[in-house]
């Protein structure tokens, strides 16, 4: 008796596994589905992020990238001519925004004392 | 029996195990899109509060040029109103009235062309502010081309 019990244990052990592994890959397939449907979205609206690995070579030694995705929104709390220039200039505010940001992350390294470079990059 | 449990056991283990493995490999698929919709988020709520300053620039646009047309054609009315006082003046004698008749014609050509010129400009000057406001579709597709040597990639899934 006792090892037909143990039997029936592992067996609905295995049953509850095996739904396990198969809710799971259901899963899987929702997310990469919608990963599918975002991607075609960030595609047509022309936003995919940008390839960092294109600018490292194999090999090379990690880094951190930045990409302020709220230029506009950060610089109008500032002044509040930087939206009607970032409408019109964008890329004037996105410099003034980088800039900024690359003087207070140096800083702020400094306190917490991280001996890192920052630089931008594209700003030319 | 023995090899049956022992059996049965090491299925449940394997099959556990690669739950494991997917439930993994799930939440990494679950972080990443989470971190792309958050990016896209991001990105959509800026382009509209750009989109909103746009339209409120344009609008401000629109306003001062009518109102300078507007203005400057008042202007022109009272103006040439006013200069035709001392023209049918002199009009109205006959010693000046030729002289009058050629000073009239040669003042409202000259006005007329100045206040043309404004309008001209205004309308020149609007339609360039607009073209400059108006939203570009390619703007999005600049964001890739302002960072040489980085290109935008399909995120890896």
């Amino acid at each position: 008796m006792g090892a037909w019990m143990i039997v029936a244990t592992l067996l609905a052990m295995v049953t509850v596994a095996a739904w396990l592994v198969w809710r799971l890959r259901q899963l899987q397939g929702l997310v990469a589905t919608l990963e599918q449907d975002h991607r075609r979205l960030t595609e047509a609206w022309k936003m995919l992020p940008p390839d960092s690995s294109a600018l490292l070579p194999k090999g090379t030694a990690p880094l951190i990238s930045i990409e302020i995705l709220n230029p506009v929104e950060l610089a109008s709390k500032e002044s509040r001519f930087a939206a009607p220039l970032g409408v019109v200039a964008p890329s004037v505010i996105r410099r003034l925004v980088y800039e900024r940001t690359v003087a207070m992350l140096q800083d702020e390294l400094i306190k917490y004392g991280v001996q890192a470079e920052v630089r931008t990059h594209g700003m030319a | 029996m023995a090899w049956l449990e022992a059996g049965l056991l090491a299925l449940s283990c394997a099959l556990l195990a690669l739950a494991t493995r997917q439930s993994f490999r799930l939440s990494q698929q679950l972080r990443h899109a989470s971190s792309s919709m958050r990016r896209s988020g991001a990105v959509l709520v800026e382009t509209q509060g750009m989109l909103r300053i746009q339209q409120q620039l344009t609008q401000v646009q629109r306003l001062t040029e009518t109102t300078i047309d507007t203005g400057t054609r008042a202007v022109q009315s009272v103006h040439l109103g006013i200069a035709s006082i001392p023209f049918d003046l002199l009009e109205s004698y006959p010693a000046t009235r030729d002289a009058a008749r050629v000073v009239r014609r040669t003042h409202d050509f000259i006005a007329g062309a100045v206040y043309g010129t404004i309008t001209g400009i205004n309308r020149k000057v609007g339609a360039a502010a607009r073209g400059t406001l108006t939203p570009r579709t390619e703007d999005a597709a600049d964001r890739s081309a302002r960072d040489p040597g980085v290109d935008r990639k399909t995120p890896k899934t």
